[in-house]
């Protein structure tokens, strides 16, 4: 190998290297406290119950025949937990931890600080509604034919994507509100109603349906729900796009909020815990 | 007797006024019973009127109530190790027991507050119509229930005395009592041996005697629902004394008082 191949190898590698270490020591930065007992019950536990707690008023509501339809919708949910407790706390943290002046005064570029927070809630948020799927299995008698596996994983990849698209424009609030548990709260709940976990969107009055065609995750629900009824993703392609450009929409306007609260934040002096 | 009355007293008002300044409070009884009323009130929509008001108007009441029961009364001695102030109300001559009691009672007027927004907001946002068959057996209900939580928030406040890891917990016991209480559906939709161990929790009482005051039927009918509740919250009362009991000494001995 030439000296000229090996400084190409790692002038490519290093800012993938660096991408990883930032997601990597985010997330831990977060969870590091917790002993793994904590970690399962908080970021796993409370989420798992509360799609049980939604399919089964969902079951007595709408009948045992529906069944599938409302633990998709609730399972798919559970990513915002990542995307609204993970994401969007981050900025909050780190205020907290007296790092968030620090972090601001870097010389790093600003999308290299803000967007690797959110891959590992990716995969997190994934793996949490996989195991929703694995206790509704066992639980509910939810089933999913082999053949759909790989357009649901992908499905389920977007719907991940485009929520802690969403928890970045959240985290962005962190920047100038000092507690943020209401606005979190708040954002995470709504997600049961607004997203068609729970109802049908039709339900609403017209001008909340519009805000939750806006929403990430809405199309997704629809799309998890087609594929488990046995439908082809290639007849509903329009549902993943759409996630998709939810989720990249989502994320370049987090971006452009992170630099505007970031001036303001600066200004108002409330890079400060107190 | 005056002066406990009056130390109970006096933390209930201090801890009515200040409580609410915390967002996560706020959260709990103003904006928890908004969006559950409106949430539930959607997915009850097409439902019975005896549905939709017990599930989806009293519901959303009390899963609210319950929640500000886990993140105040429960979280309050976690939030007092954390501001330092635990060991001077500990050590305060006016007795903890009593001061920690006052607290709970300060947050449960608030989780009560929460019902009755739940239910204007329910009301006024949807075109159903309320059903309560016997309003004197709700007002019941609802009073012993007020008074279960109580029992429930103090033994909470008992226990996590002890613990370091209350914050954990309190974000996870939040549903399972929505699940096991049949607060927001039927407790008949879970298996029968998860609904043996439902029994254990006082709420699955309470609601059992909401079921009656909004559905009626023979006064017979509740009144074993009225003694278990009564009962289940004198045991609920007497474990917290024996904790509290227990606790004072157990506190000095494994110094859990201090957050490190």
């Amino acid at each position: 190998m030439t000296k000229n191949s090996t400084i190409l190898r790692v002038a490519w590698a290093d800012p993938f290297k660096r991408l990883i270490r930032k997601a990597t020591l985010s997330y831990k930065g977060l969870f590091g406290v917790m002993n793994w007992q904590q970690y399962l019950m908080v970021n796993l536990g409370s989420p798992i119950m509360q799609m049980l707690c939604f399919t089964l008023v969902a079951n007595y509501v709408y009948g045992y025949t529906d069944l599938s339809k409302w633990l998709i919708g609730n399972a798919l949910v559970m990513t915002y937990f990542n995307a609204v407790f993970g994401v969007g706390s981050q900025l909050s943290a780190e205020r907290n931890s007296g790092t968030l002046k620090l972090l601001i005064a870097s010389p790093s570029d600003r999308i290299g600080i803000f967007l690797p927070r959110a891959i590992l809630h990716i995969f997190d948020g994934l793996f949490a509604v996989i195991l929703g799927f694995v206790v509704g299995a066992i639980f509910l008698g939810f089933t999913l034919p082999l053949v759909t596996w790989p357009a649901f994983l992908l499905a389920l990849l977007v719907a991940s994507f485009s929520a802690m698209a969403f928890g970045l424009i959240i985290s962005c609030l962190g920047l100038l509100s000092r507690d943020l548990n209401l606005i979190l709260n708040i954002a995470s709940m709504s997600m049961l109603g607004l997203t068609g976990a729970n109802f049908p969107i039709e339900r609403m009055p017209v001008w909340l349906q519009t805000i939750s065609h806006a929403m990430p995750l809405t199309r997704s629900i629809e799309l998890c729900r087609a594929l488990q009824a046995g439908e082809v993703l290639s007849a509903h392609m329009n549902l993943l796009y759409g996630e998709v450009l939810v989720g990249m929409a989502l994320m370049f306007v987090g971006v452009l909020l992170f630099s505007f609260m970031e001036k303001i934040a600066v200004k108002r002096g409330a890079l400060e815990m107190f | 007797m005056i002066s406990t009355f009056n130390v109970l007293t006096s933390s209930a008002v201090q801890q009515f006024k200040t409580s609410i300044g915390r967002p996560m409070f706020r959260f709990c009884v103003i904006a928890q019973p908004i969006i559950f009323g409106l949430l539930l009130g959607m997915i009850y929509l097409e439902k019975s009127s005896v549905d939709f008001t017990l599930y989806a108007v009293l519901g959303s009441g009390l899963s609210t109530f319950w929640s500000s029961i886990c993140f105040s009364s429960a979280s309050d001695i976690h939030r007092e190790r954390w501001y330092g102030t635990l060991e001077t109300i500990y050590a305060a001559p006016a007795g903890f027991k009593w001061i920690v009691l006052g607290k709970i009672i300060g947050n449960s007027i608030w989780g009560f507050l929460s019902i009755c927004l739940s239910v204007t907001v329910v009301t006024l946002f949807f075109d159903k119509s309320l059903v309560i068959a016997q309003p004197l057996w709700l007002g019941i209900g609802l009073s012993l229930m007020t008074a279960s939580l109580i029992a429930i928030g103090y033994l909470f406040a008992a226990l996590f005395t002890l613990s370091r890891n209350a914050r954990v917990m309190m974000n996870f016991m939040e549903y399972p009592v929505y699940i096991l209480c049949g607060i927001l559906f039927p407790l008949e939709m879970l298996p029968k041996a998860v609904q043996v161990l439902s029994y254990a929790f006082s709420p699955t009482w309470a609601v059992k005697i909401l079921r009656f005051a909004v559905a009626g039927g023979e006064v017979s009918q509740v009144l074993p629902y009225v003694y278990g509740l009564i009962s289940l919250t004198l045991i609920y009362g007497l474990f917290s004394v024996v904790m509290f009991n227990r606790i004072d000494v157990k506190c000095r001995v494994d110094a859990t008082l201090e957050v490190y």
